[in-house]
């Protein structure tokens, strides 16, 4: 059990790690991630081979009003979101398939979808309009893969969904799949 | 005594006690009379300083009473301890009584005693050191000012080059055989091992242009000075070893960090860190709080025409024809009611008008109806009496009264008017 223990701080750590060879590794260490309120969850590793990510159990999940969590984690921008939703949008072209791991779009695609959407110099990040939207848009892809909500940058510059993703539980994707429309299209505004 | 109320002398932060007491007990050695000379309560210390601070601000040229100063110290140290202390700061001078007023009992402090104070608090803060520091830069000035002559600059300048010997010896001695935790604790007082050295080479040219004699003093002054400086060196190092191995950054002082933070390359203070583990960055974007702005970034939809209506059918308008079946409606319940009120303005209906439950409703629901119908000028009240007849056609009924209200048209309102209209002419 130590070593199953070592293994799943390996995987916090690492993020996503390969999946353990022999199946009596792989169940120790879901037995020890079910021990710490956490789940695995399949992902693909950055190589495009099987790998695995750490979840909450379901029903575990922490709330983002937690005060706690709030302390812990980075405050989401709006500019990291609209970018977040024109990359669901672009890597999942059909919401009756599965949202992850889905397809891989261009940058160009995602920038032209972001373009539909209101500007955001009259919302709250008014900066951002003095900043330059290119960079800002760079920034928030770059929070995004760090995040793990975007893989890392491949080399062919696409953008693919990351591991993050996969840890959206089914009823959180059946509501983006029932409001897919409004998520931003590079074919400009709701399809 | 409450911990609250000890200086910072005596307290771990400014020294450990101990150590400070042993550093005590050393300092006083050239002139103690026997082992057991100093204290080793480290309340006498604070007891002289608090009776030193009494003075300080009291501002009386006349002295302070036993009684007064007791008073004062009040605050910093338990009575029994002041007593304890009184009458030995008075054996030796510390306290001494005022001449000029006998008969009262005062007493005047011996800025003697104020100066050792202020050398017992450097020697807790910043050591033996910081002497070398002070008598370099007295030589210097008396340079400076050509306040002084050969013999004393010489003096001056192998009693500097002694000291740096010594306290090389100490660190050198400290280095190969002191614990770790007397390391940590002498290093506050080696900060400035190359300042020293700076400050040696300079005060040695000044004493070789005014006396070329003492060139040979000021040459073993500066190889001692650099004794000392590698000394400290080899002190620094040994502590950066130890701290390096065990990961313990508590030798660092809080200036040191800074400066690392503002001067040290990024790889170097990263590689503080090449075997700690960090949870992977944290974003907690659940896609409900996602959709909630996206929709907030919505763009606004283009205003569309709405459709033409289609083409009416031929034949009357059926809404025209629904408004006539309303109009018609309400003249009939409005003429049914003025026939209940036979042209008074209220009428009590306490018995069944009709000799059948099916009249009795009509007539009972048209009045309901008519009241609640705001184009109609009545109001009905129900009574909250219950009339019972077991033979009747009707076995029971409640009494209603009508009125007849006034009714205002304020608009033209032609439904309104057909009714005010329709009652007149009926």
């Amino acid at each position: 059990m130590p070593d199953a223990t070592y293994s799943l701080a390996r995987v916090r750590a690492l993020g996503v790690a390969h999946v353990p060879g022999d199946r009596g590794g792989l169940e120790s260490l879901r037995a020890a991630a079910d021990q710490a309120g956490r789940r695995l969850v399949d992902v693909l590793g950055p190589d495009g081979k099987p790998g695995i990510t750490l979840g909450w159990r379901i029903g575990d999940e922490p709330s983002v009003l937690d005060e706690p969590l709030s302390e812990i984690c980075r405050q989401v921008t709006v500019s990291v979101q609209l970018m977040l939703a024109a990359c669901l949008r672009c890597c999942w072209p059909d919401p009756a398939e599965p949202l992850y791991p889905g397809g891989a779009a261009t940058e160009a695609d995602v920038f032209r979808a972001l373009d539909g959407l209101r500007s955001q110099a009259s919302g709250p990040e008014h900066s951002e309009a003095g900043k330059g939207v290119h960079s800002s848009r760079k920034s928030a892809l770059r929070v995004l893969r760090a995040c793990a909500f975007l893989e890392p940058g491949a080399e062919d510059g696409r953008i693919r969904l990351g591991s993050a993703i996969a840890l959206w539980t089914p009823s959180e994707i059946a509501e983006l799949a029932r409001n897919y429309d409004l998520l931003p299209s590079p074919r400009g505004g709701a399809s | 005594m409450p911990d609250e109320c000890q200086p910072d002398l005596l307290s771990s932060a400014a020294d450990d006690r101990d150590l400070f007491a042993g550093r005590l007990s050393a300092f006083v050695a050239p002139v103690a009379q026997d082992a057991g000379a100093i204290s080793k309560d480290p309340a006498a210390l604070l007891v002289a300083e608090a009776v030193h601070a009494a003075f300080g601000d009291a501002c009386s040229p006349d002295g302070l009473t036993r009684s007064e100063l007791a008073a004062a110290c009040a605050g910093a140290v338990a009575p029994q301890v002041f007593d304890s202390r009184f009458e030995l700061f008075v054996a030796l001078g510390m306290l001494q009584r005022s001449r000029d007023k006998l008969y009262d009992h005062k007493y005047v402090f011996n800025p003697a005693s104020s100066a050792a104070l202020l050398v017992y608090e450097r020697l807790s803060d910043v050591g033996g050191v910081q002497e070398i520091v002070m008598l370099l830069d007295r030589i210097r000035d008396a340079l400076r000012q050509g306040s002084a002559d050969q013999d004393s600059v010489e003096r001056m300048l192998t009693k500097v080059r002694r000291e740096l010997s010594i306290n090389a010896d100490h660190l050198l001695h400290l280095v190969r055989s002191g614990a770790f935790d007397q390391l940590i604790a002498e290093r506050r007082h080696h900060q400035a091992g190359d300042q020293l050295l700076e400050d040696a080479r300079e005060v040695v040219k000044l004493a070789a242009e005014r006396f070329p004699r003492l060139a040979r003093a000021g040459a073993m002054l500066i190889t001692d000075a650099l004794r000392y400086s590698a000394s400290v060196n080899e002190f620094v190092a040994r502590l950066f070893d130890r701290a390096q191995a065990t990961r313990d950054f508590s030798m660092l002082l809080p200036e040191q960090y800074r400066t690392a933070a503002l001067t040290s390359p990024l790889a170097s203070l990263a590689e503080v860190f090449t075997r700690v583990v960090f949870d992977p960055p944290c974003l907690v974007l659940p896609p409900e709080q996602l959709l909630a702005t996206v929709r907030e970034y919505q763009p606004a939809l283009a205003p569309n025409r709405p459709p033409r209506p289609a083409d009416l059918p031929p034949g009357p308008d059926p809404l025209e024809l629904v408004r006539e079946r309303a109009a018609t409606a309400r003249l009939r319940r409005w003429s049914a009611m003025q026939l209940l009120l036979q042209g008074g303005s209220e009428t009590d209906l306490s018995g069944p008008l009709r000799a059948s439950w099916r009249g009795t409703v009509d007539v009972i629901v048209n009045a309901l109806i008519a009241s609640a119908d705001p184009l109609i000028p009545i109001t009905v009240e129900l009574s909250d009496e219950l009339l019972v007849d077991p033979g009747g056609p009707v076995t029971y009924f409640t009494p209603i009264t009508i009125r007849r209200e006034a009714m205002v048209i304020t608009e033209v309102d032609p439904a309104a008017e057909s009714v005010v209209k329709g009652g007149r002419g009926a």
